[in-house]
C-alpha cells in the first residue's frame, strides 16, 4: 500500500482541519456580508463612509463567533452519520445475497479487500440502470464501496473485480474520505438544489402554467432555500478545486496494482465511458465520490489548467491511454477484444431445496388468477416466483428495478411482436380506466387487493400492485414486453 | 578521558541502530504472519466448501466415483499439512484433483445447470480468488521483508537477531490448464 495506517490517520487529521477552517471562513464571509449589508439599510450613513466605521473589532468578535457556532453545527450535523446519508440519498442498498450478481459482487468485494490487506469493506447497490461506482469513508474508519444494478449487470467478473479494486485503493490511500467529507458538507445540499430544478424546470415537455403553479406552490420559502442553497452549492464548486484530478489516476495505477490486471480496468473504463453514467439519478454535485462524473461535460473530457482546477475527473482518453501502455496494448486491439456477455433466452431456472423442486411446497404464497402454488425461480439471477401453471410472475418492486436494468435476455419474436402492437395500440388516446376495476386481484404474499396501473406512464404494460408489501404481479409475458420495451428505448429506438 | 566519550558515544548509537533495525524487522516479520493467517482462513474455507460440492456432484456423477474420492483424499491431505512447504504441495494436488472434477462435470448437462452446482461453483471461484490474493498480499509482504533481511546494513546483524528468509507460497491456478505433455518416444 502506498500509505501506512499512521499516515492516513495524519492526513485525515489535517482533511478535518482543512475543511473546518475553510467552512469557517465561508461562513464568515457570509455573515460579515450580511452584517454590512444590514447595516447599511438601517443607518443613514453614506454607504461610502469607509472602513473605519464598517469594521469595528467588537462587531467583528461576534460575528466570528456567529460564524463558528453555524460552521461548528453544520459539521456536526454533517458529518454524523456520513456513510448513511450519502446512501440514503443515492437510495443505495445492501445486496440481496439470494441474488446471483448481488451474490458475485459481494464476493469480489470480499476478495479485493483481502488484496489490501483485510480491511473490512461494506457494499452497496444502487438501483439504477446508469454504470457508475462510488467509495466512501467515514471519521470512524468504516468504509463501503457501492456501485449501480446497471454496472453489475454490464461488466465481466473481471472487469467487476477491476472497478472495485479502484474504489479500494481510494479507500485505502485514504482520498476517499476528503471527499466524502465534502461530499456530505456541501454535495448533499447541492444535489437538493437539482432535485427542486428538476421539479420546478423540468425539461420534459411541461407547460409554463404548470411551472408557475409549482413555483407559486414553494412560494417565497423556496426562494430563500435555493438562495442559501445556491450559495452552497458555490462553496461546493471552490471546494472541488482541492479535489485534484490526479487522485483517479493514482488509484487507477493501484487497483492495477491490486488485481494485475489493466486490460480488465481500461476495458471497464472503456465500457463506462461509452454508456449511460446515470445523471438524473446520480446527482452530479456528487461526483467527487463517483469512479466518473455522472454529467458528461466538456469540462471533464479536457485539458488545462481551468479543467484541472473545476474538474474532479481527467479526461477517460488519458486513463485509458496509461493502462494500456501497461498492458502493452493500444485502443483499437480493446475495442475489438472486449467480450460482451452473449444474450441468452429467457429461461428462468427453477430453484431447488434438496433435490426437490419447491413446486411440491403446499403452505407458500399461490397465484392469484389460478390458485396455484407458485414456484421459486431465479429470473435474470433475481429471486422471483412464478405460476407453472398460467405463467404468471411475483417479483417484489425491488427485484422488478433490478430485473428491468438488466439485459442479458433475448426475447422471442412473440414477445417482440405483441409489444410493437402494444406500441402502436391507442392507449395513449384511450388510456384504460384504473378507478374501476371490479377484479382486483389479491396479492399472494399479504391477501390485500393489488391496485392495477400502467408499470412506468411512458409504456402500455399493465401490472397490478400491492401498495401493501410492494409486491408486483405481472401476467404471463408481461415482464417480457416490459423489459423489451424499456430497453428498446433505452438505445433509442422507441 | 575523551576517548571513553567517543567510544560511548559510539556505543550508545550503535545500540540505537540496532533497537531500530530490530523493530523494523519485527514490524515487517508481524506483516508476514499477518499475510499467512489471511491465507489459512481462505485455505480452511476451500476445504470446507469442497463436502458439499461432492455431495452435489455425487448424485449426478454414478460413474465417476474414482475422481471423487480423488478429491476427498487431496481434501484429507490438505487440512492435514501444517508448514508452508507442505500446503504447497498439498493445495497443488487439491487444485489438480478439482481441475479434472470439473473438467468430468462438463459431460453432465444436468449437473452444470443445477442451482446447487452454480452456487457453489461461485463460492469455489471466489475463494480462490480470494486465496491468489491471500497469496499475492504475502507474497509482497515477503518479498519487502526479504529485501530488508538480506540487504546492507540489516543483512549484518539480522541472522544474529534471529531474522531468517521467509519462503514464498506457489499455488497454481485453478483456472490454468495443465502444459501439454510432450513425449519423444
Amino acid at each position: 500500500m502506498p500509505y501506512s495506517f499512521v499516515e492516513i490517520e495524519k492526513e485525515k487529521t489535517w482533511v478535518i482541519k482543512a475543511v473546518f477552517v475553510f467552512l469557517l471562513v465561508f461562513y464568515f464571509l457570509v455573515a460579515e456580508l450580511l452584517w454590512i449589508v444590514t447595516r447599511m439599510f438601517f443607518s443613514s450613513q453614506s454607504p461610502f463612509a469607509g472602513p473605519a466605521q464598517l469594521f469595528s473589532p467588537g462587531e467583528f468578535v461576534i460575528v466570528f463567533a456567529v460564524a463558528l457556532a453555524v460552521a461548528s453545527l453544520h459539521w456536526y450535523y454533517s458529518t454524523r452519520n456520513m456513510i448513511a446519508d450519502l446512501t440514503n440519498l443515492l437510495d443505495a442498498r445492501a445486496p440481496d445475497l439470494g441474488d446471483t450478481y448481488h451474490k458475485m459482487f459481494r464476493n469480489v468485494v470480499d476478495e479485493v479487500s483481502i488484496a489490501t490487506g483485510g480491511r473490512k469493506i461494506g457494499c452497496y447497490v444502487v438501483p439504477s440502470s446508469g454504470m457508475n461506482a462510488f467509495a466512501v469513508s467515514d471519521l470512524e474508519g468504516n468504509s463501503a464501496i457501492g456501485v449501480t444494478e446497471g454496472l453489475l449487470s454490464r461488466l465481466s467478473r473481471s472487469q467487476l473485480e477491476a472497478v472495485v479494486g479502484h474504489e479500494a485503493a481510494h479507500i485505502a490511500s485514504g482520498d476517499s474520505f476528503s471527499t466524502t467529507v465534502i461530499c456530505s458538507l456541501f454535495g448533499i445540499y447541492g444535489a437538493l438544489l437539482e432535485g427542486i430544478n428538476r421539479i420546478t424546470l423540468g425539461r420534459s415537455g411541461d407547460s409554463s402554467k404548470e411551472r408557475v403553479s409549482v413555483g407559486a406552490r414553494f412560494g417565497a420559502y423556496l426562494l430563500v432555500v435555493y438562495l442559501v442553497l445556491l450559495v452552497v452549492k458555490g462553496a461546493n464548486h471552490l471546494l472541488n478545486m482541492f479535489i485534484s484530478r490526479q487522485r483517479e489516476y493514482r488509484a487507477d495505477a493501484v487497483a492495477v496494482r491490486l488485481t494485475r490486471d489493466p486490460v480488465a480496468l481500461s476495458e471497464a473504463l472503456y465500457l463506462i465511458s461509452r454508456g449511460w453514467r446515470g445523471v438524473g439519478v446520480i446527482p452530479g454535485s456528487l461526483s467527487p465520490i463517483f469512479i466518473t462524473a455522472p454529467d458528461t461535460d466538456s469540462l471533464s473530457e479536457s485539458e488545462g489548467i481551468f479543467s484541472d482546477l473545476f474538474s474532479t475527473h481527467p479526461p477517460f482518453k488519458n486513463r485509458l491511454n496509461i493502462l494500456l501502455d501497461m498492458a502493452h496494448s493500444d485502443l483499437q486491439s480493446l475495442k475489438s477484444g472486449i467480450r460482451t456477455a452473449p444474450k441468452t433466452v429467457v429461461e428462468e431456472e427453477p430453484v431447488e431445496l434438496e433435490g426437490l423442486s419447491v413446486d411440491a411446497r403446499r403452505g407458500g404464497p399461490f397465484c392469484p388468477k389460478c390458485g396455484q402454488a407458485l414456484s421459486e425461480i431465479s429470473y435474470e439471477g433475481a429471486p422471483a416466483m412464478k405460476c407453472r401453471f398460467c405463467g404468471g410472475v411475483l417479483a417484489a418492486s425491488d427485484v422488478a428495478t433490478r430485473i428491468i436494468a438488466r439485459e442479458n435476455y433475448l426475447f422471442p419474436g412473440e414477445i417482440r411482436e405483441s409489444s410493437e402492437a402494444l406500441m402502436k395500440s391507442h392507449w395513449r388516446e384511450n388510456p384504460p380506466n384504473f378507478f374501476n376495476v371490479t377484479d382486483k386481484l389479491a396479492c399472494p404474499r399479504c391477501r390485500e387487493a393489488m391496485e392495477r396501473g400502467f408499470f412506468t406512464y411512458g409504456l402500455p404494460v399493465i401490472i397490478d400492485k400491492c401498495f401493501k408489501c410492494g409486491n408486483i404481479w405481472f401476467d404471463k409475458g408481461e415482464l417480457e414486453m416490459l423489459q423489451y420495451l424499456i430497453e428498446k428505448s433505452r438505445n433509442g429506438e422507441l | 578521558m575523551a576517548a571513553l566519550f567517543i567510544i560511548l558515544v559510539i556505543v550508545v548509537v550503535a545500540v540505537l541502530w540496532l533497537i531500530g533495525v530490530y523493530n523494523g524487522l519485527v514490524q515487517l516479520k508481524m506483516r508476514v504472519k499477518n499475510g499467512w493467517a489471511q491465507i489459512d482462513v481462505q485455505l480452511k474455507r476451500r476445504h470446507d466448501l469442497i463436502p458439499n460440492l461432492v455431495e452435489t456432484a455425487k448424485g449426478y456423477m454414478k460413474f465417476e466415483r474414482e475422481t471423487l474420492e480423488n478429491v476427498i483424499k487431496a481434501r484429507t491431505q490438505a487440512t492435514q499439512a501444517t508448514t508452508v512447504k507442505d500446503k504447497e504441495g498439498a493445495e497443488n494436488m487439491l487444485t489438480g484433483a478439482l481441475r479434472s472434477l470439473f473438467a468430468v462435470a462438463e459431460k453432465y448437462p444436468d449437473l452444470k445447470a443445477n442451482q446447487n452446482m452454480l452456487a457453489l461453483q461461485e463460492e469455489l471461484t471466489s475463494t480462490e480468488n480470494k486465496i491468489a490474493f491471500a497469496r499475492q498480499y504475502y507474497n509482497d509482504e515477503v518479498t519487502r521483508y526479504n529485501t530488508t533481511v538480506k540487504t546492507f546494513p540489516a543483512n549484518t546483524v539480522a541472522p544474529a537477531l534471529g531474522f531468517a528468509p521467509e519462503e514464498f507460497f506457489e499455488l497454481k491456478d485453478l483456472a490454468e490448464r495443465e502444459p501439454p505433455k510432450v513425449s519423444f518416444t
